[in-house]
Order: C-alpha cells, then structure tokens, then sequence
C-alpha cells in the first residue's frame, strides 16, 4: 500500500494492521490507516471488504488480527460507540413507527433525556429536510426519504465520528447536491465522516482523504491529486495479446508512457507510466491498425483499480 | 448511570410498545377466546353444586384445561410470540444493527428486550388463566389459587428459553416452533426419563403434585417429580437462561444481511 | 455502440406458457425452504419412521415367525383382515405430524417472505399472472408434502413387492399407489391453500405458527374434550385436523373407527368450506396484487 498521508496526531479512527476472517474467506487484509477529521471517502468494488471496515468501525465485529480504535478506545466497547453515529446500508426499520419517532428513539437510546431526544431529532430531522415529512410510518418512505431518516438517526445525537455506508444510495440528484453540502458541513465542523460510496466522482469534491480498497487490501490512501500522481509515477503491467506480437511490440516501444515491452508467448507484457495517456493511445492504434488487438488484461490488480474509479471505468 | 438509565428505559418501552400492537397480541387473543369459549360451554355438563362434585369438577377441569390447553399449548405459544421477537424480531429484520451501535453495553440491550418481553408473556397467560378459572365456576377458583405458580414459573422459563434461543440463532422463532412442536410434544410424552428434557414435564408434574389431593392423577408412565423439584428446575432454567442470553449477546458479532 | 456489438439480442426460442413458468416460482421457493437446516432435522424426523417401517417390512417378509407377529396388528394390503390396520395408511397418517411442523415454519419461507418484503413483485415483473404465481407456491407445498408422505409410502410398497415371493403383489395391490396419491392430494390441497392464506395475511413465521397451531392442535384438543363429556361425536368435527384424516381415508375405503364413516361427508364439507373461505382469502389478495401488476 502507499501510504501517502502524513500520520496525524489528531486521528480519530485508528485501524492498525487489521486482518478480519469470515470463516476460511479472507474479508480484510492487514489494513492499517487513521481517519483525521474531515471528510474520508472509502473506496472500492463489491466485495471489496468497504462494509467489513464499516461493521469493525463500529463494533459490531472484532478484528481477527490487529486493532481498531475510535477516540482512543476499542470500537467494540460501548464507551467508543457513545461519539459514533452509523448509518448502515441495510435497508431495514421499525417500518410501522413513524420517521420521527425512530430518530428520537435512536436518540434516547444514547441516554438521552426525553426532551433532549426530542430537540435533538428536530435538529437532526431539519438537516436532513425531512422535518415537514416524519410523522409517516417508515413503511410508506421512498427510498431516499428513508435514507434520509438513516442519516438523520446517525448524526442526530452530534457524533464525533461518523460512519456512512452507501449514504447516497436511492437519494435524487437534488437530494444528494443537499446531502453532499451537508457532509462537507458536518466535516467542516470537525467532525470524523468516513463516507463509503461506488460513486466518487459525487463526493471528490468533499473528500479529504481517499481510502481506495481492492479485494481487502488498502491500495491507495490520500488526497485525490496525491493518489492520481501516484497512478501515473506508479508503472502498470498489462498483457496485450494481438494476432501479430511483434508489429504491436514495435509500435508500443516508441510510445513515451511505455517503459519496457516484452514478447512472452502469444502475449506482450507492457509496463506503463500514465496509464490514461496509454489507454488513449492504444485504442487509437487498435481503431487504425491492420492487426487485431484480442485481449488486454492488467497484471497489476491494485494499481489498475486505483486507476479504473478514478476514471470511473467500469 | 442517569444515561444508561434513560438509554435502557427507552429500549424496554419500545420494545414493550412494539409487541404489544403487534399482530401476535391480537391472534392470541383468539385461542385464549376459544379455551373460555370451550369451559363455558363446559362447564355446563358438570354441577358444582356439591363440595364432592366441586372436587371432581376440579379434578377434570385441571387434567383438560391446565394441564392440556394451558401447560402443553397456551404458555409455551404464548412464551414463543413474544420470547422469539422480542430479540429475535430485531434480528430476523435486520434493525438489531440499530441497537448495537449505541452507547448502551450489549448485555443490557439483551436485559432491556427481556424486560419487555417477560411481562408480556406472564400478563397474557395469567390474564386468560385468570379468565379461564372465573368461568369455570367455584372449581375454577380453587384452581386459580393452586395451580398458579407452576403456570407462571412455566411462562416464565419459557419465556427466557425462548429469549436465549433469540440470542443464539439467526432465525428463533423457526428453531422454537420446532421446539415447541417437537420436543416439547414429542419428548415431553414419551415413556421413561427422557420426558425430563422438555419444560412442560415440570409444569406438568408440578401441577400433578398440588392435585393429588383432589385425585389429579397422572398416567402411571409419567412419574412426576416432587412440586420442590420441579419450581427449582423452573427456576434455573429460567436464571440460567437470562444469564447466558446475556453473555452471548455480549460476546457474539451479528452480521446482519440483507436476505 | 450497435446493439449488435453489445451482443444483446432477442430470444430466439419458443417460450412456453406461464403455467410451466409457474415451475421457477415452486423451484426457486424449494431452493429457500431447503437452505434451512431445521427442514433438514424434520426430514431426518421423517426418515427415521420411514426406517422404522422398512424395517418392519424387512421383517416381516425375511422372517416369518417375527414377521407373523409384526403382522397381527397391521398389513400392508389394499383391505386388511379386521382389526388389522393398513400400513400405509398407518405411515402416512404419522408423516402428517413431520407434516404439520414443517408446514408450521415453512409458510414464511414459502409466501409470506415474499409478501413481507415485496419479492412478489419480481415475479409478477415476468409475465406472470397472480395465479401463476400462487400455483408455483401451492406446487411447491404439494412437492414438500409428497416428499414427507407419499415418495416414502411408494417406497416402502415397492420395497413390500421386492421382499415377498409373490411379485403378483404389486399388481393385485395397485390402488395402494392411488390411495396414498389421494390421501396426499387431500393433505396437499387443504393445508396448502389454507398455508398459501395464512403467508399471505399473516406473512411472518409467528403469527402463522400460532393460528396454524391453534387451528390445528389447539382444535383437536378442544374437539376431544367436548366428545368426552357430552357424548356427542358430531364434535369431533372441530378437529380440522381429524378432518383430513377423515376424508383421506376415503381413499383407502377403510375406516378403523365406525364413526369416521358416519363422519367423513361432513368432515369433507367442513374442508370444503375451509378451502373455499381461504382460496377467497387469497383471491382477496390477487386483487391487490393486481394492483402492483
């Protein structure tokens, strides 16, 4: 992994050489980062361990190697989960209880007083625009009102460390354009979000740290501009495989983005610097070229994923 | 403390809340209807006019009512609506994920959901055994009075049993019908001391025991155990069930999924 | 892109109608209900009689002296001697019980999930209409149903036939096979409507667990009191459960208790009339599901 931010002192999330096993799957590989506070975006495919992180984030799992803390204290102990705030992406409710009671009893069950609960959820509720739209059951909701409500129990008892997982997911554009200023609000504020999505374009504007996870490993970790100039000083191996090797290998090796080219087989191993400059390139060449390219598969797994959701490629 | 305090009140009246207006509350209604509709008309085949008839009344009414509508069918069903989803609603739904990111220690969330079921399933089955025993005449008094506390330790340790099972296994009130259905019907009338595995040969035996002297006999292969025995196995199962609900939900990671 | 290159194209195939559609609802419903382990335990519940039996039958053909004793109280002929009772009929009505439990907690696995969580509504997205639907579900109960009673009965007829010397004994017994079919068509029928009903309304595994036990045990307890103490038989008819009983052993034209004969029409008519009130009950449901269509 690159470790490309400065280890803060002030790190309100603290995950340290964590391994977590389900059975004999492997669900996170010896992740370690700390989340200062600000906007943190995690980052990653389906099944890429994204909910793992959220579950050990907020104790709901243990690690099965290594340590996870929140404000200094274990995430498993309840002292920790006092300053956390979660919104999971489970889409389940109480669904016959009305949107404002369930906020405020997420908040009572804080230890809140009940009045505290009450003012608490108003507050919470009117961040969320849901104020005027809470006394239905939670069953009649569309998905992005109940996403809202999930929101809204997270935040509502003012957590210092907030977990989102897929807090977009359902929400309408204009919703989300709401969602997303208050977000950036809540990590101006000094609050820790760590805000797990698919879609970053949406939220890079936000983030002040990336978290990007493939097949349970941290892959990249950092501002958005310091993991996009790691991707292009870091060299990617692809295996191209055309009808003619060779006339490829020699159109390639003129390229400036390629560092070396080598003919193994029916395949030619490339290794590239500015892979986007490369893919640009290259299909220009497989458009006009008398050969045909059959098959491209990077060799490099973590560095071509960086690659692909910063380019949202699919 | 005042936290915690606040945080656990607010969980047991929620729950409480939510299983009382659930469906279960009202379908139970219907058996418990259909046991005093059937005492009612009953009752009308038996005089009690006489201290011997009152006595043979009750010898009946406790065979056919207490022990073979209330101890083998009422209280364990009463025991796993509630026992099951109080714990277990959350979980088979997916919002026990809610409760478990609080600031409330985990074993006091399973305590808080035992508060609020427990009351519930004491008050049902004592309020339609209570109702039972009114109409069935001056033999129903008497079995109020005696045969009570066997049927409220029996809810009781069928209502932590069942609250345990919550805590254990993804999918309780599955496991509990078949509990319900197979152990405790099957097992708990078998010949010999295997019967000594389900909760109802307690109930039962206990309630065998305070009839003997109005002639409440068992059949001769049931061999009841003394009234003493069967409170204190009651009782344990009772305690030793809320303690390990406790420490399982203490100690176990639930992954809730979307299914 | 050309929708050619993307390589979509339409299905080529003759597509079959909605009633062999139905076939996907009853095996994706099979799938769920067999990824429970507790069907399991009731199956192995099911299988250990299923032993029991085969090994009586072993028994009784291999030795003939403890097979002559095995056989006073119980053959496995289409019309046993007096105060023999059919074996079949016998086994089949003890794999009602493995029944009862598993109809108990499968109704939420089978409908009421589907109901609960809108699932039906992916179905119904496929050119399938509510009664499609509903017959894929029944289909699936009858499936589960035939596991537990029928297959096994079949099993041990053949296995009866393989043991004795007689081979002419398939043949001369043949209604067996027709009886054992109707007996669970009977079951399958009855306690799958009023199941599909019961998923439907109630949707979840407890509110189904306490009204199918209270109208099936609960009944028979009731109904058997009320018997005992004014004498009057026509109680019996309480016991929805008896019920069925009553009117599967129609099939076998054998009734080791005179009453039942006296009782089967109208044990028939109140099954009729449960069936029907619950085939409204989800008739009521297609309506709003209709809705969604």
């Amino acid at each position: 992994m690159n470790d490309l931010a400065p280890r803060d002192d002030s790190a309100q999330v603290v995950f340290d050489r964590v391994t977590r096993f389900y059975g004999p799957v492997i669900g996170l590989n010896e992740v370690s980062f700390t989340l200062p506070p600000g906007v943190t975006v995690l980052f990653g495919a389906n099944g890429a361990g994204k909910s793992t992180v959220m579950r050990l984030a907020s104790g709901q799992i243990r690690p099965s190697l290594g340590r996870v803390q929140l404000l200094g204290r274990d995430a498993w102990s309840t002292e920790a989960k006092r300053h956390l705030g979660y919104c999971p992406d489970v889409d389940r409710f109480y669904e016959e209880m009305p949107g404002r009671d369930f906020v405020r009893l997420m908040v009572r069950l804080q230890g809140y007083s009940p009045r505290q609960a009450r003012h608490l959820a108003e507050e919470a509720l009117a961040r969320v625009d849901m104020v005027h739209r809470a006394h239905r059951p939670l069953r009649t909701y569309s998905q992005g009102m109940r996403q809202r409500i999930k929101l809204a129990q997270a935040l509502a008892h003012r957590p210092q460390v907030l977990l989102l997982d897929e807090p977009l997911a359902g929400v309408d554009p204009g919703g989300r354009h709401t969602l997303l200023e208050l977000f950036a609000q809540l990590g101006d504020e000094g609050r820790c979000v760590l805000l797990s999505t698919h879609m970053l374009r949406e939220v890079e504007s936000l983030a002040r740290q990336v978290l990007v996870l493939v097949q349970g490993r941290l892959v990249a970790q950092g501002t958005l501009e310091q993991i996009r100039q790691w991707l292009d000083d870091q060299p990617l191996l692809l295996a191209l495989e055309a009808d003619q090797q060779r006339p490829l290998a020699r159109e390639l090796i003129g390229w400036e983005e390629v560092l070396s080219v080598q003919v193994e087989g029916p395949r030619v191993l490339v290794r590239v610097q500015q892979a986007g400059s490369f893919y640009q390139k290259l299909n220009h060449l497989a458009a006009q070229a008398p050969w045909q390219l059959r098959r491209l598969e990077p060799l490099d797994v973590g560095a071509d994923a960086v690659f692909r959701y910063l380019n949202q490629r699919p | 403390m005042i936290r915690f305090g606040y945080a656990w009140t607010a969980l047991v009246s929620a729950t409480f809340h939510r299983l009382w207006w659930s469906l279960h509350s009202l379908l139970l209604v219907f058996p418990a209807a259909a046991i005093c509709l059937f005492v009612l008309r009953w009752r009308g085949r038996f005089p009690q006019q006489e201290p011997e008839q009152i006595v043979h009344t009750l010898s009946l009414f406790t065979e056919v009512v207490v022990i073979y509508m209330f101890a083998s069918f009422l209280v364990p069903v009463v025991a796993l609506s509630f026992g099951t989803t109080g714990l277990g609603g959350d979980r088979e739904e997916g919002t026990l994920v809610f409760l478990l990111t609080r600031g409330i220690p985990r074993w006091s969330i399973s305590l808080g959901k035992l508060a609020a079921t427990l009351p519930l399933v004491v008050v049902f089955t004592v309020a339609a055994y209570w109702a039972t025993c009114r109409l069935a005449g001056p033999a129903g008094q008497l079995a109020w009075q005696a045969f009570l506390p066997p049927l409220f330790w029996g809810a009781v340790a069928y209502g932590c049993f069942f609250h345990l099972l919550a805590a254990l296994v993804r999918y309780p009130t599955i496991i509990a019908v078949v509990y319900a259905l197979f152990v405790e019907t099957l097992l708990g009338n078998l010949p010999g001391v295997i019967k000594q595995l389900s909760i109802s040969f307690y109930i039962r035996s206990w309630i065998y025991r305070i009839g003997e002297p109005w002639g409440v006999e068992p059949p001769s292969t049931f061999l009841p155990i003394s009234a003493a025995g069967c409170a204190a196995v009651l009782m344990s199962v009772a305690g030793a069930s809320v303690l390990l609900s406790l420490w399982v939900l203490q100690r176990k990671e639930y992954i809730e999924k979307e299914s | 892109m050309p929708i050619d290159v993307a390589r979509y194209h339409g299905w080529n195939g003759t597509l079959r109608g909605p009633w062999y559609s139905a076939l996907a609802v009853t095996r994706t419903t099979l799938r769920q209900v067999f990824r429970r382990k507790v069907l399991w335990v009731l199956l192995a519940l099911g299988l250990f009689n299923f032993l029991l039996y085969f090994a009586l039958i072993y028994a009784s053909t291999q030795l003939p002296r403890v097979g002559d004793r095995l056989l006073e109280r119980m053959d496995f002929v289409v019309r046993p001697d007096a105060q023999q009772r059919n074996g079949y009929l016998r086994f089949v009505e003890q794999q009602g019980l493995v029944v009862m439990m598993l109809l108990a907690f499968a109704g939420s696995v089978i409908i009421g999930a589907d109901f609960r969580q809108r699932g039906v509504a992916f179905y119904l997205a496929h050119g399938l209409h509510p009664v499609h639907y509903l017959w894929g579900k029944w289909l699936a109960v009858a499936v589960l149903l035939a596991l537990v009673t029928a297959l096994p009965a079949l099993v041990l007829f053949v296995e009866y036939g393989l043991f004795t010397t007689d081979w002419d004994y398939w043949w001369q017994n043949r209604a067996v096979v027709s009886s054992v079919l109707g007996y669970v068509l009977v079951m399958a029928v009855v306690l799958g409507v009023l199941l599909l009903a019961l998923g439907t309304w109630l949707h979840k595994t407890v509110p189904i667990a306490i009204t199918w036990t209270s109208l099936l045990v609960l009944s028979g307890a009731v109904a058997g009191q009320l018997t005992r103490s004014t004498g009057n038989r026509y109680w019996l008819l309480l016991n929805l459960w008896r019920n069925v009983r009553v009117v599967g052993r129609w099939f076998f034209g054998y009734y080791p208790r005179p009453e039942d004969r006296l009782l089967a029409p109208w044990a028939a008519l109140i099954l009729g009339g449960l069936t029907a009130l619950c085939a409204a009950l989800l008739w009521w449901q297609l309506v709003r599901l209709r809705r969604w269509d």
